[in-house]
């Protein structure tokens, strides 16, 4: 093992790639390196061959994957949406690994992302030395990708301002990137394409142009499917981060994890886990990441001021602080929640008069 | 012979069948249609008869328990029945008549190989349901004659041959179905055409295996009851679902399209999809139903199916059209999953079970001088009296039906809880056609009414239209529908940011939950729902009255008002303490309008939740407060909201009203005036007499006994009055 403290997928499951070029016997798309077929059951995970195992890396929805895959090799570029904690990112870098073996070529967004960092920019000594040629030509991630045919990967797409997306409009209609100070334009070799990520739902961000968007087939990444899984999740985090933040041990707080994680689900969702309510949604994104920094903070709370129990009352605050963003609108959504769900439902009476009481201290 | 095996409504067998069909060239046509279908079949050429069309067979007897059998155009069986009129050969039914009984109780438990051998082969095959098993292995493969070998090969093994380890009816049926064939053979005919369904061809092929005798001996004895038979209209919607004989389908329209344009389905399928969802205003031009076709065509090849399916064309469209979005898809679901299709039957083919139990209903309701009636009959119904009962029913139920005999005469309120209707009959001649259509819905009023309730139900989105609807099942008294509509009202009373309409729906409810408390029927549900929509009215209160002009707050205000009734006579101790605390919050808030400010003011004062002195401090409070005339005005509008008895018992707040008006200047009070005379004068004339009198005398005075006809003149000498002390 390396010393890097994470090293990327190509060099993670460097092994299980070879296994599966070595069995894939299937068409690939010119400058490919497995099949499409292959790329799913990479991401997908299962048997291979006689006792051969290939891990798993994305545990949702097969369709999902089969889909990316296929927009890719359909030529059109990818756009992964969704809210934080959706695995975005990592089905991204996991496709191009599996695609190019090399999940490198990535450019992150960001508000202050200039054109030059999606086009190229240029080697100043050797500009000054020769003058405009290609040897002083420095290309960009998405650049080399069209050189060589592979796959190139813009994170967090709609955080880059949008005279800059409006360059990838060229890149990905035309294949083409011009470069006037040269009179030249580089062509993309076959293989080669995009895959962004963006979070549809945070604020502040960039809408895409609907010329862009008219070159991107999107995909919404799902929140986890049961509550179990997500339960698992924020429990898993909740453990590992309390480690970090060296909070006292305690037992694992399954049951508060389980309610917490169900007001989140609900409410995100428009309809109580037995499907036989109805509810309105805040206009917060409530997504799993934002669950366990409540769960958290309540932690904290309870480790520092109370018994080291989380407990309703440790919740409260911050619950309703990441339910109540815009004000009026979704405190009556959570109102209306507290009263017709909360109020209602067996055993929670203390979340009732903990959330109730902060609302009316607010 | 041959023996075709089809799926039922599959359109590849159906292509697959007319094909075969053509190439075997037979004589005779033996199908799968329950013997006795023959006098509707013969109606098959009539240029009127279009489908989706349904045989609707009924007990002469017992009309009201008749079962369907739909076709579409893309049914084997229809295809195969179009083959045979072409050639004018006969067509066969073979199966059991309707109306036979089958001691059916004796099933022992079967293997699930048995009980469902479809879907167990298609879980070998490693799909989760049999319907896609059979389309992607069987329905695809379009040109392949040789698949109807086989399919029998198949369930020939599914089977083992072991023909009589099956369920008595299975095994009745398929001894019905021998004993066609023999006839058939003996006869003269030639050659055979046999369409089945799949699971049946075993026993058909291997006919010669089973003596006739033994299937004579399996067939004596069994009772049969005599049965009517007529066509009727169908539509795709009713296909989509299981009704009576038969599976239903998931896609009509999908199948519709397999059917027709096999080879360029996807195409044909997609450009749909783009040019509805560019009427819904969305982005998708001709370049994008080309690259979702592309991105469908590679999705199938990865999962090494022959053509798109409906899941890899849907999976396409959301990701190319609707960038990722579900919700978008959803606005166009119905027309590409359902279809829209309806049906033609033409009128003298049609008797229905629905006809006669209309006439049977009109009769017992001694409506029937009405209906015979060509003007317009005016009737009132007491509904104390059964058979007026029935008759007010009966009108009700065929106002869901879109059957408007009877209309509701003006000025008859046809408020629940009261016992009489008043009603203006008028029978269309067009009205038959109307129940020949109702007929898909039910062989009797009562089921009709109560699936087409169902229907319009799930079509709606608005809480007023479903409102309505649970006033019109109450009256039509099909409460089967009533745990249906009170679930959609809740998700609609949970989504909806419109808390007038959550107030405009409760008085409503809560008649029908006191009505219905009278008529002992099922009421737990509208209390349940009556308990979810309060609070979210109290919660939302607030924000609705805050920051509002005028014209808004007044309707605000009048729907408090009745809000307030409604509470009240729902009478839940719980409920209306809530209700007092949102208006203790409404009162005390200033972004409030006015007007209600005025009003909950008002309510607390009459529920003493507020002491006269602290209410005579809080009137003193407005007074000062408010920058300008007007806007007390407006709070004393909604303060005496229609009632001055508050001013005449309590002096202390007249001598307040007293002493304000008399200090406005003259230009303010003008402008004010219409405002106070439209607060004073919706007063009784009574209380405006005895103010008058407080006017002129102080209010230490004992009124004059005064007579109810004094109204508008005395208000206008009040007010005269008023100008006097003021000396304009």
């Amino acid at each position: 093992m390396s010393e890097v403290l994470r090293p990327p997928v190509e060099v993670l499951y460097q092994e299980e790639l070879e296994l599966l070029k070595k069995a894939d016997d299937r068409p690939k798309p010119p400058n490919w390196e497995l099949s499409p077929w292959a790329v799913v059951h990479f991401l997908m995970g299962g048997k291979l061959g006689k006792g051969k195992e290939i891990e798993p890396k994305y545990f949702g929805d097969r369709r999902l994957i089969e889909l990316a895959v296929s927009t890719l090799v359909t030529d059109r570029a990818l756009l992964l949406t969704g809210i934080p904690g959706t695995a975005k990112t990592w089905v991204a870098e996991n496709l191009s690994a599996a695609i190019s073996g090399n999940s490198s070529l990535l450019v992150q967004g960001s508000a202050g992302l200039a054109e030059e960092s999606l086009r190229y920019s240029w080697n100043y000594a050797q500009l000054i030395a020769k003058g405009p040629s290609e040897e002083a030509l420095v290309p960009s991630p998405v650049l080399k990708a069209m050189q060589t045919g592979k796959m190139a990967r813009v994170e967090e797409l709609t955080r880059i301002p949008s005279d800059v997306q409006d360059t990838l409009i060229t890149i990905l209609s035309e294949k083409i990137l011009p470069v006037p100070e040269l009179n030249m334009q580089v062509s993309a070799r076959k293989g080669f394409n995009l895959i962004a990520t963006a979070n549809d739902r945070d604020k502040g961000v960039n809408e895409l142009s609907s010329a862009l968007q008219r070159r991107f087939n999107t995909i919404v990444m799902p929140l986890p499917a049961t509550l179990d899984e997500e339960v698992r999740i924020v429990q898993n985090r909740v453990e590992k981060i309390g480690q970090q933040l060296e909070l006292p041990a305690q037992k694992s707080p399954v049951e508060e994890i389980r309610r917490l994680v169900t007001i989140f689900r609900e409410l995100r969702s428009g309809r109580t886990e037995d499907g036989k309510n109805h509810l309105k949604s805040p206009s917060g994104t409530l997504s799993t990441a934002e669950a366990i920094s409540v769960f958290q903070s309540g932690q904290a709370l309870a480790a520092h001021f109370g018994d080291g129990q989380v407990k309703a009352e440790d919740l409260a605050s911050s619950l309703t602080g990441v339910i109540v963003k815009e004000g009026d609108q979704d405190l009556q959504v959570w109102q209306e929640y507290l009263e017709t769900v909360m109020k209602k439902r067996k055993g929670w009476q203390d979340f009732y008069d903990a959330c109730s009481t902060w609302i009316g201290k607010k | 012979m041959k023996v075709f095996g089809i799926r039922h409504h599959g359109p590849g067998s159906a292509k697959r069948l007319s094909k075969a069909l053509r190439a075997y060239q037979p004589d005779c046509l033996l199908i799968e249609l329950p013997a006795g279908v023959e006098k509707a079949l013969k109606y098959l050429g009539e240029p009127g008869l279009k489908p989706p069309v349904a045989l609707l067979m009924y007990p002469v007897k017992d009309f009201q328990s008749g079962s369907f059998l739909p076709f579409a155009e893309f049914s084997p069986e229809w295809q195969a029945m179009k083959y045979a009129l072409k050639k004018e050969i006969p067509i066969i039914p073979m199966d059991l008549p309707m109306g036979i009984q089958i001691d059916q109780s004796p099933v022992r438990r079967l293997s699930a190989v048995r009980t469902d051998p479809l879907g167990h082969l298609a879980k070998l095959a490693g799909f989760d349901d049999s319907e896609r098993w059979w389309d992607v292995t069987f329905e695809q493969e379009e040109d392949d004659l040789a698949v109807f070998d086989m399919i029998e090969e198949m369930t020939l093994a599914l089977r083992e041959g072991a023909l009589f380890d099956e369920p008595p009816l299975n095994i009745a049926r398929e001894a019905y179905m021998r004993k066609a064939l023999r006839k058939a053979i003996k006869d003269g005919h030639q050659r055979i055409a046999i369409v089945c369904g799949a699971w049946h061809t075993p026993a058909l092929t291997q006919w010669e295996s089973i003596s006739a005798k033994s299937d004579n001996d399996r067939l004596r004895g069994l009772k049969k009851e005599k049965y009517e038979v007529s066509w009727i209209p169908w539509n795709y919607e009713r296909l989509s679902f299981y009704s009576g004989y038969g599976a239903g389908v998931v896609s009509p329209a999908w199948y519709e399209l397999l059917f027709r344009y096999r080879a360029s389905i996807s195409i044909r399928w997609m450009a749909r999809a783009g040019r509805l969802l560019r009427q819904k205003g969305q982005d998708a031009s001709p370049a994008h139903v080309l690259e979702a076709i592309r991105l469908a065509d590679t999705l199938t090849a990865l999962r090494d199916k022959p053509l798109p399916g409906l899941a890899e064309l849907e999976e396409a469209a959301i990701t190319v059209f609707c960038r990722g979005d579900r919700k978008l898809f959803d606005l166009i679901r119905k027309k590409m999953i359902i279809g829209q299709k309806s049906g033609k039957v033409p009128e003298k083919l049609t008797s229905v079970p629905l006809q006669k139990d209309f006439e049977q209903k009109v009769k017992s309701a001694r409506l029937s001088p009405a209906l015979k009636s060509s003007e317009a009959v005016k009737k009132e119904l007491d509904l104390r009296k059964p058979t007026q009962l029935s008759a007010s029913k009966l009108l009700h139920s065929l106002m869901i039906l879109d059957i408007p005999w009877g209309k509701p005469m003006k000025g008859s309120q046809f408020k629940t809880g009261t016992f009489s209707e008043k009603w203006k009959l008028k029978w269309v001649p067009d009205y038959y056609v109307k129940i020949v259509q109702a007929a898909i819905y039910g062989n009797t009023i009562e089921e009709a009414a109560l699936n087409k309730m169902k229907e319009k139900i799930q079509g709606t989105e608005s809480l007023q239209e479903l409102t309505e609807l649970m006033d019109q099942s109450i009256k039509a008294d099909v409460p089967e529908v009533i745990p249906e509509l009170t679930t959609k009202m809740q998700e609609l009373a949970a989504l909806t940011k419109d808390i007038l309409t959550l107030m405009e729906a409760l008085p409503a409810l809560v008649q029908v939950y006191k009505y219905g408390n009278q008529r002992n029927s099922e009421t737990q549900f509208f209390k349940d729902i009556i308990e979810e929509i309060v609070p979210r009215i109290f919660v939302g209160l607030p924000s609705v009255c805050s920051g509002i002009e005028e014209e808004p707050a007044r309707e605000v205000y009048k729907a408090m008002q009745r809000t307030h009734h409604a509470l009240h006579l729902f009478n839940q101790p719980d409920l209306i303490e809530a209700w007092l605390k949102t208006l203790r919050i409404l009162s005390n808030t200033k972004s409030v309008h006015l007007l209600i400010q005025g009003w909950s003011w008002r309510s607390l004062f009459d529920k003493q939740k507020v002491e006269p002195a602290a209410m005579e401090r809080t009137m003193q409070a407005y007074l000062v407060t408010s920058q300008a005339p007007m806007y007390f005005t407006q709070w004393l509008e909604g303060f005496l909201s229609g009632s001055g008895l508050l001013l005449i018992h309590n002096p202390g707040f007249w001598k307040l009203l007293d002493r304000w008006i008399r200090q406005i200047p003259e230009d303010q009070f003008k402008t004010i005036l219409p405002i106070l005379r439209r607060t004073f004068s919706a007063f009784q004339g009574p209380e405006r007499k005895k103010m008058l009198n407080m006017a002129r005398f102080g209010s230490g005075l004992p009124a004059e006994k005064t007579k109810d006809e004094i109204n508008e003149e005395l208000a206008e000498m009040a007010l005269s009055s008023v100008r006097k002390l003021l000396e304009i």
